[in-house]
């Protein structure tokens, strides 16, 4: 007798391979996105708790030095006071260039003898003009020789004569102009 | 409706597991936005706090260790001298009697003073700040008399932190009869009014260093004793600071 066999079970279909590699793709990105999620805020949660400590610690500090400074608030206060006035004491000696008080005794202390300063002017940021009486030609030119030493020194520049004029009793009037430079060493 | 339902079971199965990695990702999504992004905001700020903790801090260290380090005493027995240097005002009274104090001192003739005070009708007169110097500045002009080394003397005095500053910018000298010389110098004074208040607790403060402590010793060396100054200050038959208020 012959048997009759049906065969109930479906038979599957082949799957399409963009369905195959979707299932793929999709399962490994849900993983990798969870997997970063995962360990991006179990991470952050450490440090949160972490720094939160210490924090807290510093924030401690914090008021315990500001309580501490404002303990001595009249210090601060007397000190930031004199901190000012040297500062500003300071910046007048740094911006005072100091050439008067050092021109000052290059012109008139040493000139030879028979040799006059009449008048001289002298600014302190380096312009000096001066007039000059001496009593003969070289006497004068001893004075100038002079005047040529002090430059080549470094302490004048620009040596200039602005005009000699020769007077009755034979003496001569010698104006100059230069520029004085700033003295070296300058210490306030 | 049996087919149908079959049919959407079919599709269903089908596609189950791009269907739940999809819902996964979009609750990763939710989660992050909920909860990752506020955390990394919170820990980003709590970082940048600290940074900034951190540099106060140091800040009132070091302003802990220079206020400990002061003598306040010192600074608070001698700042009539240094107040006598550069005063908070104009105070004429001050200039007058440094100068008085050099003709003594050196014999030269003080024969004339121009202090210009400037404006005195208000108090924006303390206002007018010379940028450049970042001081306040009178402009001062003096004739004097003397021998050329009386001069030298005197100059050489009116900077040297023993009386009032004043710093000489142009100088006319005239010889006159008998070794004797006339000189008109014009210069400027200086005055730098006081704060009135300090600033916040964490704001930072200079260091004594070696430049001021070097301009501290010379005022104490040059100046003349507090008693002196307040004995000076006490003889001069005026009874205020400013002559028209």
């Amino acid at each position: 007798m012959n048997k009759k066999s049906i065969n109930l079970l479906i038979i599957a279909e082949p799957e399409p391979y963009y369905l195959t590699r979707l299932k793929k793709i999709s399962t490994w990105v849900s993983a990798i996105l969870v997997s970063i999620f995962l360990i991006t805020y179990i991470v952050s949660l450490i440090y949160i708790q972490a720094n939160n400590k210490d924090y807290q610690q510093m924030k401690k500090q914090y008021e315990e030095l500001e309580k501490d400074i404002q303990k001595t608030k009249s210090t601060e206060s007397i000190y930031l006071t004199t901190i000012g006035i040297l500062d500003t004491i300071k910046k007048i000696k740094a911006s005072d260039n100091l050439i008067i008080i050092n021109t000052l005794p290059l012109i008139y202390n040493n000139r030879n003898e028979g040799t006059n300063i009449i008048i001289s002017s002298i600014d302190n940021q380096g312009p000096v003009s001066f007039s000059v009486k001496s009593e003969s030609i070289e006497t004068l030119e001893n004075f100038i020789e002079e005047l040529n030493q002090l430059e080549n020194n470094g302490n004048f520049t620009n040596i200039q004569a602005a005009g000699i004029i020769r007077e009755t009793d034979g003496s001569y009037n010698l104006s100059v102009n230069l520029n004085a430079n700033k003295p070296r060493n300058e210490k306030s | 409706m049996k087919k149908v339902k079959i049919n959407f079971l079919k599709i269903f199965k089908r596609f189950e597991i791009p269907l739940a990695s999809g819902i996964i990702i979009i609750f990763s999504g939710i989660l992050t936005y909920k909860l990752l992004i506020p955390n990394l905001f919170k820990a980003r700020e709590m970082n940048e706090d600290g940074k900034l903790l951190r540099k106060k801090i140091t800040n009132l260290s070091n302003k802990k260790k220079i206020l400990s380090s002061v003598d306040e005493r010192l600074l608070r027995d001698n700042f009539i001298k240094l107040n006598y240097v550069v005063p908070d005002n104009k105070d004429y009274v001050l200039l007058f009697t440094t100068l008085d104090q050099l003709q003594q001192k050196i014999g030269i003739s003080i024969t004339r003073t121009d202090f210009q005070l400037g404006v005195i009708s208000t108090s924006s007169a303390l206002l007018k700040r010379n940028k450049t110097a970042d001081n306040y500045i009178v402009p001062v002009t003096l004739e004097v008399i003397g021998t050329i080394e009386q001069l030298q003397s005197f100059l050489g005095e009116l900077s040297n932190l023993s009386g009032r500053l004043i710093t000489a910018e142009q100088i006319k000298i005239e010889v006159l009869d008998f070794g004797l010389v006339k000189a008109i110098i014009s210069g400027r004074t200086y005055f730098n009014p006081l704060p009135k208040q300090l600033g916040p607790v964490e704001t930072e403060i200079p260091e004594f260093n070696q430049n001021y402590q070097e301009i501290f010793k010379k005022i104490l060396e040059n100046q003349y004793p507090i008693e002196v100054i307040e004995e000076t200050q006490e003889n001069v038959p005026v009874g205020k600071n400013n002559l028209f208020l």
